[in-house]
């Protein structure tokens, strides 16, 4: 879609026009839902969430700045419904107690590549309070204390949650290496993670080591 | 876990979850889905029009507010100025009624003992007393009374005047004062008549009315009518000084209005109220607090809500208007049998619990059905707007986790004039500025409300105090 073709659907759904508005939802649903699917538990949650990150879009959407891209307006809309719908869902947040996290194998990462839907699982597996710091922290890059400013939660409570989540990932890895070792499978999808690394060393050193 | 692995891990991730290995396809149900939520949205907005009644609805406070002021302060100039424009005002009334008693033709019923305010008048006055009386408009229900029985009253009238006399006796000669102790007799007869404006005034007659006394008119109920009192006084007035004729008093101007001495023309005009509706307005502000219940069609799950607002009214008598605003704090229960949200629910919550915050705008009407020392009640029924300032639902599953976790949206839904107010009202007055209430009342729909378009209905108990701001001009 070109840039033409994009504002001449904002300026539709600002007309409320249902026919621009599907347009557009269609062109970055994918986009959304990948957003949202890393924030939710299933998908169905997920599809929840981009809606109302969608609705957002299309009933405030005069208000989106045509110089500045769309898509990242876009992606942080969904951002902060998942955010919304974390607060709305925290009564029936699941957590998981700090012991049973630090009981995890001290094991160091294995070299394994793993695919984006394994990647997904694990986070989606993850409890929603652990999930949505890791997701905010680990993929959007904000600091503990704006996390906790998001979220309504203190930056120690932040980090935690991230410790938390980083081991219980680690241990998903691990146990999930295991059972393509156990498979004897492991040579069709190991990798190196090393290489990813190695490629992307710059945005590693640029960003630094946190925590 | 160190600090590589750390980094190895988020990286792991952020580089894996940043482009998916394929994107998930659109799904046809989940457009249909937004469309039904953004679909609901535009039909609580509802049309052009609608978004406009939030200010309609508060340019028509400001103007009944304006109107309430107005009433308010063009009261005052009547009660100061007592001569003018009590004189300019009222002789329209009168002279067409007195227009009507000098050709005679007048056949309109007057009050109730009329027949025999009729008889004691027509036998107690003569002629001459009439002939002076054709300037007196004043005397419309009496007057007219006169004329019809001036033929068979002649030999009465000295006798009449004679009684006049003996109770005004600084009035002998003066016509005026005549007529004045005509209205004496008519009206209620006085031992204290040197001022002969003052002849409405309530006291037992002396001996020397006798005659008069015996007459029925003493009992006569428009007697204890302070309006025509006011209006005979005012008569009086009008003939004060120089025997005015018909046409004189029919127009009675400003200048002889001001030759009465103010303290002749005070305590009339005061009494003045020819249309009761207008003539007295009672402004009032109160302030109200209330708890509540709140239930969905019915209070079987009702939880309790708090109000504290504001209120200005208007009193005609025994009616009243009254508007304001009130801020609300509803919360309640229901299933999702009665909640009807835009949004389909894969699985259906078993509960769904709202916290809604309410800008209430009730325009109500009231009727004072009993008064009695400091005491009144009240019923009332209105309409009241809902300004939805906020609602937070929060969804309850039987299942672990089968949809949404709750729904949350400000300023989105406004119900204009969708709650049918009733109650009624017990108010004692404390002083004659202050006075408290206590008001149970009740809030039924009349449309689908908030976003989960339920049928919500109020139940409670207002108490609060009210500032009658009018009895601070009126002593």
């Amino acid at each position: 879609m070109t840039e033409q073709e994009l504002h001449q659907l904002i300026r539709g759904c600002v007309k409320q026009d249902r026919k621009c508005q599907k347009m557009l939802y269609k062109a970055f649903y994918g986009f959304a839902m990948g957003i949202c699917l890393r924030y939710a538990g299933d998908r169905d949650e997920a599809a929840e969430v981009m809606n109302q990150g969608f609705f957002k879009v299309f009933t405030h959407v005069e208000k989106y700045d045509q110089t500045k891209p769309f898509k990242a307006w876009l992606g942080r809309i969904m951002m902060n419904a998942s955010i919304d719908h974390y607060r709305a869902n925290l009564k029936m947040a699941y957590t998981d107690d700090l012991e049973k996290a630090e009981n995890i194998s001290d094991n160091d990462l294995p070299d394994r590549k793993l695919n984006y839907d394994q990647l997904l699982e694990m986070v989606q597996k993850l409890p929603q309070a652990y999930r949505t710091v890791f997701n905010l922290f680990a993929i959007e890059g904000y600091g503990h204390d704006e996390i906790g400013e998001m979220l309504g939660i203190s930056a120690g409570t932040s980090k935690s949650n991230l410790h938390k989540a980083r081991q219980k990932l680690k241990d998903m890895i691990l146990k999930t290496d295991a059972y393509y070792r156990a498979s004897g499978n492991d040579k069709a999808s190991y990798t190196t993670i090393v290489a990813i690394n190695t490629t992307d060393m710059n945005s590693i050193l640029n960003r630094g080591f946190r925590i | 876990m160190s600090g590589e692995d750390k980094n190895k891990l988020d990286e792991l991730f952020r580089k894996g979850l940043e482009s998916p290995d394929r994107e998930p396809g659109f799904a046809e149900g989940d457009w249909n889905d937004l469309k039904a939520l953004l679909d609901g949205d535009k039909k609580r907005r509802g049309g052009a029009i609608l978004p406009l009644w939030p200010y309609l609805s508060g340019v028509a406070a400001l103007l009944l507010l304006a109107l309430g002021w107005w009433f308010f302060t063009t009261s005052k100039p009547v009660a100061d100025n007592n001569n003018n424009l009590a004189g300019a005002k009222r002789p329209v009334t009168k002279s067409s009624t007195a227009v009507v008693a000098q050709q005679g033709t007048d056949t309109a019923a007057v009050q109730q003992n009329q027949n025999q305010h009729e008889q004691n008048v027509g036998q107690q006055t003569g002629p001459s007393v009439l002939t002076q009386q054709q300037t007196a408009p004043v005397l419309v229900g009496v007057n007219r009374t006169h004329h019809h029985q001036l033929s068979g009253g002649a030999g009465n009238g000295v006798k009449s005047t004679a009684g006049s006399q003996a109770i005004n006796t600084s009035a002998k000669s003066n016509p005026a004062n005549i007529n004045d102790s005509l209205m004496a007799e008519t009206t209620q007869p006085v031992t204290q008549s040197g001022n002969s404006q003052n002849t409405h005034a309530v006291q037992p007659i002396g001996t020397g009315n006798n005659a008069v006394n015996n007459g029925p008119a003493n009992t006569n109920p428009v007697d204890t009518n302070p309006v025509q009192s006011n209006i005979m006084a005012e008569n009086v007035n009008a003939d004060h000084g120089q025997p005015a004729t018909a046409a004189q008093a029919n127009q009675p101007n400003a200048q002889q209005a001001n030759n009465k001495p103010d303290q002749q023309a005070k305590p009339k005009v005061k009494k003045a109220s020819v249309n009761p509706f207008f003539a007295k307005p009672q402004f009032a502000i109160s302030v109200l607090g209330s708890p509540d219940i709140n239930g969905v069609k019915s209070f079987s799950q009702s939880r309790v809500g708090t109000n504290i607002g504001m209120l200005f009214s208007v009193s005609f008598g025994k009616l009243s208007i009254s508007t304001g605003a009130a801020y609300s704090k509803k919360p309640y229960e229901t299933n999702a049998a009665d909640y009807h949200a835009a949004y389909k629910f894969k699985v259906d919550p078993s509960d769904i619990y709202a916290d809604c915050r309410v800008l209430d705008i009730p325009l109500n009407f009231d009727y004072r059905f009993y008064h009695k020392n400091l005491n009144s009640f009240s019923v009332g029924t209105g309409l009241s707007s809902y300004i939805m300032l906020s609602e937070r639902y929060t969804y309850s599953y039987d299942t672990p986790y089968a949809g949404p976790a709750g729904y949350a949206i400000t300023n989105r839904n406004r119900h204009i004039l969708g709650v049918l107010n009733l109650n009624t009202t017990y108010q004692r007055q404390i002083n004659s500025k202050f006075s408290v209430g206590v008001q149970p009342y009740l809030k039924v729909p009349l449309t689908n409300i908030g976003a989960g378009q339920v049928r919500l209905q109020s139940a409670g108990v207002a108490v609060g105090f009210s500032w009658n701001i009018s009895s601070s001009k009126t002593p």
